[in-house]
Parts: structure tokens; sequence; C-alpha cells
């Protein structure tokens, strides 16, 4: 691996791009394995959307009729609700499987030589693309009440490919330290939890005092929320300049969650 | 081509042992402040040169370093000391079906296998029909691997992983599994690797495999090399070492596999057997069991006993013609003895849906002492490998050593009669 920073910067890219197929192949076998052998197979990943959206527009819309903000309807919480929902379960999943992921393939890390770096990244993916299942499902819903998605729809897709960013290093990180420590997984469970509730997606930034506003900057999961309301939702494009702090964010976790993992996995074989 | 495949220099691997995780955890955070772990060197100072086109054998006992030598040679595990480079494409079975997904089938497992060990999935599509060939197991290819008795998995695992080309093979004790004729299956397709100027490096305690396929050995003793030479050489270097551990143990303990149970009490055969199994179900192995002559339950079996195997066996359809046979297998997979009621010339009578018989084989086991597996099987034909039902694994009975103390060598003792004269 060459030392030199530009070389450091591109050679995560690098190495996605030389084990494409291998993860395309684990990708395909991932979104299979969710499904295999069941009746209703891949319609799951409608279902499951259609569901929650449904549970949620109950609980909150009916029984509790809480607004989000004041200007958003009691009926609209659930939809408020899912955009930030969205997002956050495709990385909850990604990460806290990513956090199991090499000590569940260890024969291929002890008895094969396999690029142990797609396992965490092919999870990621997987996610992404359950995640987009549940917005087509969700789109199709805004479109029966009314609500048609405007061209700041584009701007999903910029969102998305950051996102693979951001939950790919963080994956590689979490991967990483779970073969050092296991406990990392109970652990990944509980911050998770943590994490969400201090992600507005069940209550509204408003609520956050100014002088508060910095942890709510620091925490990368809002932007990501606040890009996909915005887009979704309200049909407005994402602001730029917090989008592009995100990017920055992104580019760096995954940079050094690659380099953590790369220089660690010599070690695995040996700690599985 | 210049230069050896395989080249190790001066290598040494030390496994990092903690008492509990919570010490491994704690060095972790101490950063080495304090030092929790103990040093366990798998090998010391190996150095192995490997030319192109050799065929080397590994043998030592277990815990000699054979399977972390493989693991560093194939770059999955650094060494602590030393360098070792291999030039070429390198397959390594160190495990047989390393990442297969029991939910998937047998297809699309190989397929993945192929891309781990870096072929394109168009190249592994190609190859597809040769590696069902290799495997034979038939329809099986489109089935979950789950379904797999353990035997066809063994088998599919290992045309698929052998069927890349590798310049580098690297085999860890993969061979000693599966029957006798899928053994044979693989030798050739090792020879023809052979012909093809492959490299193979590979662990085995079989000696005569040892002798039969590989250019060259190494006996390796805790981590260390012992020896390096002609095949035949290293083999009986190693027989000479297993044969005086054997006698240590032997003279310390008493032999542990005395009063066994033939076969597992209560334990419900159909349960029991469900991996091992596979055919069209027209026909059903019920039960098999081991009995003395006059019906008595039989534990261990002493050296020659007459003894009787029992086979029931239900129909669940109209079958005409029927074969029942059974094999014994030592440890290794080999068949030692077996027969079946064509090759003894007993009809079975026809059978209707529903209807059930007992077939019983008597016969004498002048046999090493042991343990062996009994498989039993129902054929339509005995030709055709066309099964009704296959059972592997049906019953582990234990031999033991003749009471004269008489020394059983090879697997079964043959009357002789010796004659010495003076000449």
């Amino acid at each position: 691996m060459p030392i030199t920073p530009g070389g450091a910067l591109l050679s995560p890219f690098r190495a996605l791009v030389v084990q494409r197929r291998v993860i395309e192949l684990f990708v395909a076998r991932d979104l299979r394995g969710r499904y295999v052998n069941s009746a209703l197979g891949l319609w799951w990943a409608v279902i499951q959307p259609l569901f929650l959206l449904a549970v949620y527009t109950f609980v909150f819309s009916y029984i509790m009729q809480v607004r989000f903000t004041e200007n958003v309807d009691t009926g609209e919480f659930a939809l408020v609700l899912f955009c930030g929902l969205l997002p956050w379960l495709a990385f909850a999943d990604a990460v806290t499987r990513a956090s199991s992921v090499l000590v569940e393939q260890t024969p291929l890390i002890k008895k094969v030589v396999f690029p142990s770096e797609i396992l965490p990244v092919h999870l990621v993916l997987s996610a992404l693309l359950v995640e987009l299942i549940g917005l087509a499902v969700f789109l199709a819903v805004l479109v029966v009440l009314g609500r048609l998605p405007g061209p700041a729809l584009f701007a999903i897709p910029v969102v998305l490919a950051l996102q693979f960013l951001f939950t790919t290093g963080v994956a590689w990180v979490l991967a990483t330290f779970a073969v050092y420590l296991r406990d990392v997984r109970q652990l990944v469970g509980l911050l998770l939890t943590l994490w969400m509730f201090l992600t507005p997606i069940v209550w509204p930034p408003t609520l956050v005092p100014d002088r508060f506003l910095w942890v709510l900057r620091l925490n990368p999961m809002w932007y990501v929320v606040e890009a996909y309301r915005s887009a979704v939702y309200y049909g407005r494009i994402p602001d730029p300049i917090p989008l592009a702090v995100f990017a920055g964010m992104a580019l760096t976790v995954f940079v050094c969650g690659y380099w953590i993992f790369h220089r660690s996995k010599q070690t695995f074989a040996d700690l599985l | 081509m210049a230069g050896p495949a395989i080249e190790v220099d001066h290598v040494s691997k030390a496994y990092r042992i903690y008492p509990t995780p919570r010490h491994q955890a704690l060095e972790l955070f101490l950063l080495g402040a304090r030092c929790y772990h103990t040093d366990f060197w798998a090998l010391t100072d190996v150095s192995l040169r490997v030319e192109r086109g050799t065929t080397l054998g590994l043998v030592g006992n277990n815990g000699s370093g054979k399977s972390t030598l493989l693991q560093v040679i194939a770059g999955i595990t650094p060494p602590t000391r030393g360098r070792v480079s291999v030039d070429g494409r390198v397959a390594s079975l160190l495990e047989l079906g390393a990442g297969f997904n029991p939910e998937f089938t047998g297809r699309e497992n190989v397929e993945v296998q192929g891309v781990v060990m870096g072929i394109s999935p168009e190249e592994t599509r190609a190859r597809l029909p040769a590696i069902e060939a290799f495997a034979g197991i038939g329809d099986f290819i489109d089935r979950p691997v789950k379904q797999y008795s353990s035997g066809m998995f063994v088998r599919l695992a290992f045309s698929a992983a052998i069927h890349v080309d590798p310049d580098i093979l690297l085999v860890d004790e993969a061979l000693a599994v599966g029957d006798v004729a899928f053994q044979h299956q693989c030798i050739r397709r090792i020879r023809e690797l052979q012909a093809g100027g492959a490299t193979i490096v590979f662990v085995s305690h079989d000696m005569a495999m040892v002798r039969a396929v590989c250019t060259e050995a190494m006996l390796l003793d805790g981590g260390r090399v012992e020896a390096h030479g002609d095949p035949a050489t290293i083999a009986n270097l190693y027989h000479a070492r297993t044969a005086s551990l054997e006698a240590a143990a032997a003279a310390g303990a008493p032999p542990a596999d005395t009063g066994a149970a033939a076969a597992p009490e209560g334990d419900d055969f159909e349960e029991r057997v469900r991996l091992f199994r596979h055919g069209t179900g027209e026909a059903r192995i019920r039960l098999v069991e081991l009995v003395d002559p006059d019906g008595g339950p039989l534990g261990t079996v002493p050296f020659d006993a007459e003894v009787v195997l029992r086979v029931h066996v239900s129909y669940d359809r109209d079958v005409p013609v029927s074969i029942v046979g059974f094999s014994l297998r030592d440890r290794t997979g080999t068949d030692v003895v077996g027969t079946n009621t064509h090759e003894e010339r007993v009809a079975v009578p026809a059978r209707r849906a529903g209807e059930s018989l007992v077939v019983e084989f008597r016969q004498r086991l002048p046999l090493a002492r042991g343990t062996y597996s009994v498989t039993t099987a129902v054929a339509r034909h005995p030709e055709v490998p066309d099964y009704l039902d296959w059972v592997d694994n049906a019953l582990v009975l234990t031999v033991l050593p003749p009471e004269s103390g008489k020394t059983v060598h090879g697997k079964v003792s043959l009357p002789v009669t010796v004659s010495v004269r003076a000449s």
C-alpha cells in the first residue's frame, strides 16, 4: 500500500473496485439469504416498511395524536418520522451485523485467502438496497396520499453515496474492534439505542436549544436525517453546506476506517 | 519460470495465549504496559524450498505445526519471524466447504467458492459441468446444501476446490474423507494436476498416500523440521515414531474403548442418521442392529467373533427387485469388508408398499482393533448407483484386540499357515 497521502486516500476506493465481483456476489447472496426459503420472499422488503408505517400512523396520529412540529399535521407524524427512520434503520442494521461478521465468517478468514475487507462492505450495500426498497414503498404511499415528490428527490442518490461511505467506515472500525474484543457486539446494540435517541428521528430538531446545537452538528446521522426529510417530505433540495460538512465527515470516517481495518487484518486469522 | 514455487526462510510463528478474554482486553487497553499473554511457538525456525512441480507431503503428529505451516504458506496468517515467498496462483484446501452457506444450493455455493478463490463467476460456470461430474451427487446440485449427507457435502466441496487449476495447491488432510471410490478419483485428479506441472503441498496421516503421491516429504515435530527427504524414508521414520508413542501409551493406560455399546441405546435411529442418508425413499432402512449368533445384544465385538448384522427395511412403494448390502469402514473411511444380497446370490423377495423385511448378514470379524462404522444401503440394481436408501454411520462398533495378544498387521487377519524348515 502506498504511503503517500494521495495513495492512502485512494486505496479504499481501489480495494472496492478490485473486489467488485466478490462484493456483487456477496451482496446478492446476502439479499437472497435474508428472504430465502420464506414463502413471501422479497415481498417482505415491501411488507415490513408498510407495516411499520401503518403501526406508527396508528399509534402516533390516532392514539397519541402528536404533532411533529406546529406546522406538521397530526396525521402526518408517521411520514416525518419515517423519513428519518429509513436511513437510520439501514445504518443500524449494517453496523450491528458488521460487528459480528468476522466472527461469523471465521472459516473464510482462517481457512481461505479471502479479501476480508469486503465482508463489512457487502453488509452496508445490502442494508442500503433494502432501504431503497423501503424508500420506493414510502414514495408510493406519498403519491397515494397526493404528495407528489418533486425534483428534490434527485438529491437522494448523493446522500446515499455519502451514507455508504460513512456507514462502511464505521462498519470497518467496529468489525476490527470486535475481533479484539467480543464485547463490542453487545456494546454496539446499546450505543445504537442511545445514538438513535440523540438523533432527531422521533423528535424535531427544533426542540434543541441553541446552546446545544453544536451537539447536533457533531452527529453525522443528523445530516442524513435532515437531508431525507428535506428531499422526501418537504420536497426541498437539501442545504448544500450541511451536506458538504457531512461529505467531509463521511470521507474521513471511510478512509480512517479502511486504514484501521487494513492495518489489523493480518492478525485476524490468529485472533479468531 | 525461474526460482522455486515456495520458499520458506527461517520462519517462526508464535500465538499469544491469554488466560481469559478479559486479560486480552486489559492488555489491549493498557497498550502493552502490562503483559498477560504467554507465547506459544507453533513453528520454530522452519526453512523449506519447494521447486516447481514438486508434491510435498507434510507429516507429523497432531500439534506438530503442519497446519500452521500451510496457513503461513497460504498467506492466511503472517509469520512472526522469517519470510515466505510464493510464486503462482494458490488454491488452499484447508477446510472443505469453508464459507458454504447451508441455505443455498450446491450450484450457488460452488459459484461463491470460485469467486472466493479468485475465479470469475463466468469461469466457474464454465467449469460447473466438470465439477458436477466429479462430485457425482446428481440432482442434489440444485438443492440446498443443508439437505446433503455429510458425504455429499464433502464430495461437492472437494471437487469445487480442486477444479480451480492452481499453480500451487495446499491441502490439509482433506483427502482422508469420502468413500474409497471418491478417494481414488481424488488421487487421479491430483495426478492430473501433477502432470500439468502444479506444485502441491499436502498434510496427511496416511503414509500409504504419502508414498503413492508425493515426490518428497517432510516430518515436523513440535514445530521444528525433523527430517526432509524421500517419501518412503520419511514415512518409515513417522511409523517408527508413532509405534513407539503407542507402545508408551499402551503401557501406561488400559485401552479406553472397551465396554462401548454397539448401538447408541435409546437413540432414535431415524433422527440420528438423518444427515447421513440419501436415496429415492422408495425403501427405508428402519434400524440396523448388531447381535451375537443367539440374537443377544452385543456391546463390543471380540476379535474374530461371529456376529449378525440385522438390517430392517420397510418399503413405501411396490418394489419388485431390490438388493440390500452393507459395508464396514474403518476410522479413515476405508471400506474394510462388505457385501450385498446380490453378490451372495440371495434373492430379496418382491415387496409391496407398506411391507417390510429383515436381512441378516452373519459373519466373523477378524479385524484389527478399533472402531468401525457400518454403511447400509438398499439398491435396485447391482451396477447402477440408484439407491432407494443409503445410510452412512448406521452403527458404530468397536472391535477388541485378540485375547491371545497377537497383533493384527494391516486391517484384517486372514488364516495363515506358517512353516519353517532348514534349507
